[in-house]
């Protein structure tokens, strides 16, 4: 596993929700006419973290099993 | 109408009771002579089984109560709960896992064989144990409320709030009792796939009488706009208020001893990283979408809400047909059940292993351990229950505020005794109490110094106070420590 890949990757994540950017304090622009921004924004980085575990999951996995394999 | 109680209360008894055919069959089948058996399923929880009982130990009656009731009180900033607990998977993964390979070689049970082992100090596994049990029952009797309620609203107070608690209390010692974690591994994958379903219907049902998801949105934009945005109507989720989330709700909620020792059930690496994946998968579901809509169609749509926890209920209650509400409270209570099984189980496992038989547990035979460990579910359950029957108005404020905080204190002893090998017992020791003490009394004085609430420098205190203690005892011998935990590492 490339610890330092996915921690990167995982500080940068956890920053982006953290965070409390100005722009989430205000619903305005509503996207389409009906979504506020900020809902928008903590919905997209909700799917990002999601893959991002599923990714980190399967390389763990994946690592086990060349471990297991290598002995 | 009268008719229509009886028959939902007659729904959600079906439910129980097939639920309590299943643990008993399966309970027969699962061996549990033993503690391990009985508390850990013999770890041995397959890859299909594992994110199921996850998902249901980590799912409770929050899912369909308190999260609906924080979207209704709060709008849509309540989402942090998925922002910042989606980190949990990770913490699954990485500690999780070592614990899992420590606990199989020198056969933990409870963080507190961990502590014990990993510091030396009794003095360490005792206050953690306490910390567990207590945080745990505070949670606990926070779901027999949450299915109290559930009964009582979708029975139309046919079932009163004290019945619904006992109710609740019988069946939970009846699965528990009986099955073990072994019978409730099973009744818990059950759960979990109705209470996933069950959220998603409801959330069906709230929207449509909303006129779907864009016109809520423009209605909610037109009326509660406040809604829409931090800091919420109540200005709850100021700056300071949603950083402490990232850090309390991870932490919090993986030190829950349910939810930690289900790493030490796991039969492998692939059924670990399973539950680790469905931990967000089902938060997306239930907290990332459906309990948002629900929540602010209830907004919407009821006008007089007592509890805000009441939402869901009455939303099923007054915009479906009298059975889909019952199949849905079900479910509700399908959630609440796994997590006060899971939450039982291991409450007993930690007061009657790691308290009452602390350094007894080999003086003691596998019969005489077993009557222990069954007596303390039996009094906790009570205990639990006199806590619910004077009830909060909202679960998640009171779980947030005392379980996930005192919960957090033990994270800086569990990583750094993991990853640090100068991490020594007087650092654990005095970070873990300072911690506690500060968390506590700065609650009970109602004081946030610097506009800083109380957890933030109960932690930060607690990691300080560990690593300069530590610092101060570094010249001690620890041949021994680093030989059993970090001897691997150095190769």
């Amino acid at each position: 596993m490339n610890h330092k890949l996915i921690l990167i990757i995982f500080v940068i994540l956890l920053l982006l929700g953290m965070v409390p950017f100005s722009f989430t304090a205000t619903p305005e622009p509503y996207i389409f006419g009906w979504l506020p921004f900020p809902l928008l924004y903590w919905w997209i980085l909700m799917i990002i973290n999601l893959i991002f575990v599923l990714w980190v999951a399967k390389k763990f996995t994946d690592s086990v099993k060349r471990r297991r394999n290598d002995e | 109408m009268m008719n229509k109680n009886i028959l939902s209360l007659l729904i959600i008894l079906i439910y129980l009771i097939m639920m309590l055919a299943i643990t008993v069959r399966s309970g027969k089948k699962s061996k549990q002579a033993n503690a391990t058996g009985f508390f850990l399923a013999n770890r041995g929880v397959s890859s299909i089984l594992m994110p199921l009982t996850m998902i249901a130990a980590m799912q409770s009656t929050f899912a369909f109560l308190g999260a609906p009731g924080m979207y209704y009180t709060h709008g849509i900033s309540y989402i942090v709960i998925v922002l910042s607990q989606v980190w949990v998977a990770l913490m699954v993964i990485y500690f999780g896992n070592k614990i899992r390979l420590l606990a199989n070689k020198y056969n933990y049970m409870s963080i507190g064989d961990y502590f014990k082992d990993r510091y030396g100090s009794d003095y360490i596994k005792v206050l953690a144990s306490c910390i567990s049990v207590l945080m745990t029952m505070v949670f606990l009797a926070m779901q027999y409320v949450g299915n109290a309620r559930a009964l009582q609203v979708i029975t139309g107070d046919l079932v009163s709030y004290e019945v619904a608690i006992l109710v609740s209390v019988i069946f939970s010692l009846l699965y528990v009792l009986i099955g073990g974690a072994g019978g409730v591994i099973l009744l818990d994958a059950i759960q979990a796939v109705v209470l996933m379903a069950g959220i998603v219907i409801a959330a069906y049902v709230a929207i449509a009488p909303a006129g779907g998801i864009v016109q809520l949105f423009k209605t909610a934009i037109e009326s509660t706009p406040e809604l829409l945005s931090r800091p919420g109507a109540k200005e709850m989720y100021t700056n300071k208020y949603w950083i402490m989330q990232f850090i309390v709700l991870p932490f919090g909620i993986w030190f829950c001893p349910h939810i930690w020792t289900r790493s030490l059930m796991a039969k492998d690496e692939n059924a670990l990283a399973k539950s680790a994946i469905s931990i967000p998968v089902s938060q997306v579901l239930i907290f990332g979408f459906s309990t948002l809509f629900i929540g602010l169609a209830g907004h919407q749509l009821l006008t007089d809400v007592g509890a805000a926890d009441t939402v869901l209920p009455l939303m099923m209650k007054n915009y479906s047909n009298w059975f889909v509400a019952a199949l849905i409270m079900a479910a509700a209570m399908s959630a609440g059940m796994s997590t006060i099984n899971s939450m039982l189980l291991v409450s007993s496992q930690i007061t009657s292993q790691d308290l009452i038989l602390l350094n007894k547990k080999d003086e003691v035979s596998d019969a005489k351990n077993m009557v222990i460990s069954r007596v303390v579910v039996l009094v906790l359950a009570i205990v639990a229950a006199v806590i619910a029957l004077r009830p909060p108005e909202t679960l998640v404020q009171v779980v947030q505020d005392i379980a996930y905080t005192g919960l957090a204190q033990l994270a800086p002893a569990f990583i750094l005794g993991l990853y640090w090998k100068d991490a020594r017992k007087e650092g654990a020791a005095v970070g873990m109490t300072v911690g506690i003490v500060v968390l506590f009394a700065m609650r009970i004085l109602e004081i946030s110094p610097l506009g800083y609430p109380g957890f933030m420098w109960a932690f930060f205190m607690n990691i300080i106070f560990m690593v300069l203690v530590s610092l101060m005892f570094k010249s001690k011998d620890n041949k021994e420590v680093e030989e059993k935990f970090f001897s691997e590492a150095r190769r």
